[in-house]
């Protein structure tokens, strides 16, 4: 099994709020579904994924401050993966592939 | 006369580049929400930087600058160095103005400074919103997570060949993310295009039951068409709700000291300002209503020797509108009509009146960037007089 870890940091503002969703669809093989949402800054670590997979990461929020993400763990570079968004709405995804 | 104009305007765009580009470099501010408030709200307190002179007209020009605490910091502050929300927020309420008054043989005969703070700021956005606004946008971003996940189902389905390959699924994956940075949906790849055009996922998502949301299927059938129409909601709801926020009340208070360096001798200025919006429809920019107050301690210039003789006050009232805006809904061009009543409550000057009413109006018009360019037509009914006042200002702040 891999592990990836993902963290998130809101910053300069009291309204804050992103939905996590690490998925792969059901309409392939080991599909894949996890869905959080938080309101604050956040560490999740996960540590079911299958070897050599892509996996989708997005995040789907907004902030009036800023919002600073970063995932890593066993997959391939780009590793980690970092971005932020300040005083905005945003809904990035990210593929990951799993190291084998 | 002219080459007091150029210099002075040629100040206000060094200083508007030079604090610009700190901002930039320090803050990098998206601020969707910062280009609703006017320059007119701006003029009445910055959370940055501004930068003014006034009266390029007449025989005494004044520069002021004014920096919110947070701007300063912000200069000095390492990079990549965070501040606590509480501490940030502190800051962008308080800020410092300084004034230096020239007369027409450039020499200096005044020297000002003072401050201004926010008695209640409800503009501040970063403050916790209302339960029903946070509410909306939870719900919203609960859909568009469930919505993406729908059309990446679609896709793996009804593409299965192409989406079993890295370099497709990345291609998906950066074509949402470029449309979500321009917040325009319009221009998406073709296989997202086709999900979100599908009735299957309309379906889908109007059935959905993973999402906890405020919105009915009616609703969520709306939105998902949206999204299909080039539409990002999730910031369309973000900006109105950002928009509301701009419209409700600013009041501040400014003392200030200033010292006359050719009678020896300062002054204090009380000001009061108070600004907010009137009208619901966020599609539409308000009346923003503004009242002030003035109250001023200062030398009666009839009397040779050092008095404190000089007391007026002035009160007025006035709406102000845009009228004109970019495609960013940036503020081009704005108009000011107010009243205003002058009291004198010490020495009043053979030949004047102890009470003037006047009417006023300023023309602002955005000439470059941060650059304003205020235009004051007074009028006094009684007298039948009237006065023009030229100004420039840069409100280099969010």
């Amino acid at each position: 099994m891999k592990k990836i870890t993902i963290e998130g940091k809101f910053t300069g503002s009291d309204n804050n709020f992103v939905v996590l969703d690490v998925f792969r669809s059901n309409a392939e093989p080991f599909p894949y579904d996890f869905r959080k949402s938080y309101n604050g800054n956040f560490k999740e670590t996960i540590k079911d994924l299958q070897p050599d997979l892509a996996y989708s990461i997005d995040f789907s929020g907004f902030t009036t401050g800023k919002f600073e993400l970063k995932i890593s763990g066993d997959f391939i570079p780009p590793n980690p993966i970092t971005d932020s968004f300040e005083k905005d709405s945003f809904s990035p995804g990210y593929l990951i592939h799993t190291t084998k | 006369m002219k080459k007091y104009l150029i210099c002075s305007i040629l100040s206000c765009v060094i200083c508007s580049a030079l604090f610009g580009q700190s901002e930039k470099d320090l803050k990098g501010v998206s601020a969707e929400a910062n280009k609703q408030k006017t320059a007119n709200s701006k003029d009445i307190f910055t959370s940055l930087y501004r930068a003014g002179i006034n009266n390029l007209l007449g025989d005494d020009h004044t520069f002021s600058f004014s920096s919110s605490f947070f701007g300063i910091d912000s200069m000095f502050r390492k990079k990549g160095s965070t501040l606590l929300y509480e501490q940030e927020r502190k800051m962008r309420q308080k800020s410092f103005n300084l004034g230096i008054t020239g007369d027409t043989n450039n020499s200096i005969t005044k020297l000002s400074g003072g401050l201004t703070l926010t008695l209640i700021n409800k503009k501040d956005i970063t403050k916790r919103f209302e339960d029903g606004d946070r509410k909306k946008l939870e719900s919203m971003s609960l859909l568009v997570s469930e919505l993406k996940r729908k059309i990446f189902d679609y896709i793996a389905k009804h593409h299965s060949e192409e989406n079993a390959k890295d370099s497709v699924k990345k291609l998906l994956h950066d074509s949402w993310n470029k449309a979500d940075k321009k917040h325009d949906f319009s221009d998406v790849h073709p296989f997202i295009e086709e999900a979100l055009g599908s009735s299957d996922l309309e379906n889908e998502m109007v059935n959905s039951n993973s999402i906890n949301t405020i919105y009915n299927k009616e609703e969520i059938k709306a939105i998902t068409k949206s999204y299909f129409q080039g539409k990002d909601m999730l910031h369309i709801v973000y900006l109105d709700i950002a928009e509301k926020y701009s419209r409700k009340l600013l009041w501040t208070l400014t003392p200030d000291i200033t010292y006359d360096r050719e009678n020896k001798q300062a002054a204090c200025a009380f000001a009061m300002d108070a600004t907010f919006a009137l009208g619901k429809n966020t599609r539409k920019k308000p009346w923003e209503v503004e009242l002030k107050g003035l109250f001023k301690i200062q030398n009666d210039t009839s009397i040779k020797k050092r008095n404190y003789e000089n007391k007026p006050i002035s009160i007025s009232a006035g709406v102000n509108k845009v009228l004109l805006q970019n495609e960013d809904k940036e503020s081009k061009m704005e108009f000011k009509f107010f009243t205003q009543y002058e009291y004198q409550f010490g020495n009043v000057p053979i030949g004047t009146e102890a009470n003037i009413f006047s009417l006023n109006s300023t023309l602002r018009i955005n000439v470059f960037k941060s650059l304003w360019l205020p235009v004051t037509l007074k009028y006094d009914p009684v007298n039948h007089n009237f006065l023009g006042i030229f100004a420039v200002t840069a409100n280099l702040g969010n």
